[in-house]
């Protein structure tokens, strides 16, 4: 668990601060100015790092609420993203955190309040959008480290006030008390990101298993909230079909139709220097020697696999869900 | 392959017990003197006192180590002060702080450290005032800003042993037998420590070697740099997709110079099966 917690001096007395201090009375703090100076510094390395990861208190000063990148999106005409937290407890080899921060420790923001006053002014400066998306777990996962950031515990009843904001919690966490105990909103989306199980045990380290996150969701559909599933990444391998229709397969028989608000799909794509970034961090890892190329900037694999892998999932979606609920994220910038 | 650690340590009588148990040898006594093991997968350098000759004796270090430092592992072991840390004390620095410069440092702690961890002070002049609770010394801040450098934060790291406290100012001033003493009494965490950088540092050593068959292919043929970086990384890719197999039975045949070989490795990795484990 955490064992070292830097905290930004302004925010020593913070009450979120002082709360997760009373949870973590062993912990080793130290102080500094701004959390940039600990996560920040070019001389760290990602992978040693995620051995140990230190959590980082810190307030954030502006950019609250960015606009989501283009074809990322479940429907909504104005999509937007939010951090509360970077870097994520899970260590998911495809993940581009590993790329995009020289530190994984965890930057968790404790001025919620900010967020939510940004979040509330977008909502009154587009009276006339029926709803606008809003997406928490981009930087993070938004449900991994509830017993420590109470995220949830605090943005539920402020979604619950706004009901033209949708919230989507993405996640691997099969954590989810606080949404038990809960009373159910509609605009919140429980959004599940999967692999297929060969898959996710090879490259999803620390994530909790395939089967029990369907359990979850379940748990989740039948007290009514509203889930998704984020087939996205898409891995490519030799066994891909018979993998992902037993996924596919797995989740609608476990879970109703009905229950589920979208599924979306989305191609492996990192900017190219990125891609070098983690490639040169994790050189043993089979996954990044497969047939991937640079297009446009980007590393993917190329346009013939990652089409023919999303009309393969798709054609097996549509024998379970109306069009309108499948959406395709082609993220072409981060 | 071993992992490998360079001490940097201020006096001959902090440097004397780690040089008697890790068995090293002087090598140079020109700049500074500077010893190593056998295998040379440890060495120490006397820096003498302060933050600006701990930096240099940092970088002459770096210098004579003839192998790639990328990977290696830093030591500062020195004394210090605190307001009430009991004498003999040792202490892991979380936190450097330089007291002129106000710069920072947060050495990263990816291991169970083997002591008790504090903040660091590093002064310009012999302080006994301790106003705060930082570990109060002169060294840390040059040996961190220079051997960051070479390494990164999670393998760069500052053991100071307590010398001094503010119930110890009335006793006679420290001798070398003294703190030569206080090094030893800590031997047993500064092995510990040592011996968790190493396993760090040959966890980047591996990370970051070369793949099989470079040496051969570079014999064989004539790589430019840029072809070289190719090269090495279609032969880490060959290890993970054709794992056992030797590259050079299928290169040997086919390739006369070194775009040949480049293409047509790449060629038959993309026709390579990605298998998963377990698929």
């Amino acid at each position: 668990m955490i064992e070292t917690i830097y905290i930004e001096s302004e925010i020593r007395s913070h009450p979120r601060t002082e709360s997760i201090l009373s949870r973590f009375s062993k912990a080793r703090i130290v102080e500094c100015e701004r959390y940039g100076e600990v996560f920040n510094p070019k001389k760290q390395n990602f992978r040693l790092q995620k051995k140990k990861p230190a959590l980082i208190l810190a307030r954030k000063h502006g950019n609250f609420i960015l606009d989501a990148p283009k074809g990322f999106g479940i429907g909504g005409r104005k999509n937007y993203y939010f951090s509360h937290m970077l870097n994520c407890i899970y260590d998911c080899r495809y993940c581009f955190l590993q790329g995009m921060y020289r530190s994984a420790n965890y930057v968790l923001f404790v001025n919620y309040e900010d967020f939510q006053n940004e979040i509330n002014n977008i909502v009154e400066q587009n009276p006339d959008e029926k709803e606008i998306t809003f997406f928490s777990g981009y930087d993070c996962d938004s449900l991994a480290l509830e017993s420590v950031t109470r995220f949830v515990r605090e943005f539920l009843p402020f979604f619950q006030k706004h009901k033209k904001a949708v919230l989507e919690l993405r996640t691997k966490s099969i954590n989810v008390d606080e949404l038990l105990n809960h009373e159910v909103i509609p605009n919140c989306v429980v959004a599940y990101s999967f692999t297929p199980e060969n898959i996710s045990q090879k490259l999803e380290h620390g994530v909790p298993p395939v089967k029990k996150r369907i359990q979850t969701m379940k748990s989740l559909a039948e007290k009514g909230w509203r889930v998704g599933i984020r087939l996205d990444p898409l891995i490519y391998h030799e066994s891909y079909k018979k993998n992902y229709r037993k996924l596919i397969q797995e989740i609608f028989y476990t879970i109703s139709a009905e229950s589920i608000h979208s599924v979306s799909t989305g191609p492996m794509r990192f900017p190219e220097k990125m891609f070098h970034t983690i490639e040169r961090l994790y050189p043993d890892e089979r996954l990044f020697a497969g047939p991937l190329e640079n297009r446009n900037g980007l590393t993917s694999y190329s346009e013939e696999i990652e089409t023919e892998m999303m009309n393969f999932c798709n054609t097996i979606l549509e024998n379970h869900l109306p069009k309108n609920k499948l959406f395709s994220c082609l993220q072409s910038s981060f | 392959m071993i992992g490998k650690v360079n001490f940097v340590v201020a006096l001959s009588c902090e440097a004397k017990p780690i040089i008697s148990h890790f068995n090293l040898r002087k090598r140079d006594s020109t700049l500074f003197k500077v010893y190593s093991n056998q295998d040379h997968s440890i060495r120490l350098i006397i820096s003498g006192i302060g933050s600006s000759a701990s930096l240099k004796a940092t970088k002459h270090l770096a210098s004579v180590s003839k192998d790639d430092t990328s990977t290696t592992a830093w030591l500062n072991i020195g004394i210090g002060g605190h307001k009430d840390l009991p004498l003999a004390t040792a202490i892991l620095a979380q936190r450097i702080v330089d007291s002129k410069t106000k710069q920072s440092w947060f050495p990263q702690l990816v291991f169970d450290p083997p002591c008790l961890t504090a903040s660091v002070k590093t002064v310009e002049k012999p302080d006994f005032n301790y106003p705060d609770d930082n570990v109060v010394e002169m060294e840390a801040s040059g040996f961190y800003s220079a051997a960051e450098s070479y390494s990164t934060r999670e393998i760069i790291h500052c053991m100071k042993i307590i010398s001094d406290n503010s119930q110890s100012l009335s006793r006679p001033p420290l001798t070398e037998t003294m703190v030569d003493e206080l090094v030893n009494r800590n031997l047993s965490s500064i092995k510990e420590l040592v011996r968790k950088l190493q396993v760090l540092s040959m966890e980047e050593e591996e990370r970051t070697s070369d793949p099989p068959f470079l040496q051969e292919c570079l014999s064989l043929w004539h790589f430019t740099v840029t072809q070289t970086h190719q090269l090495k990384s279609l032969l880490r890719k060959w290890l993970l997709l054709q794992p056992g197999k030797n590259v050079l039975d299928v290169l040997l045949p086919n390739c006369k110079d070194s775009r040949n070989v480049i293409q047509t490795l790449d060629l038959h990795l993309k026709n390579t099966p990605v298998w998963m484990d377990h698929d």
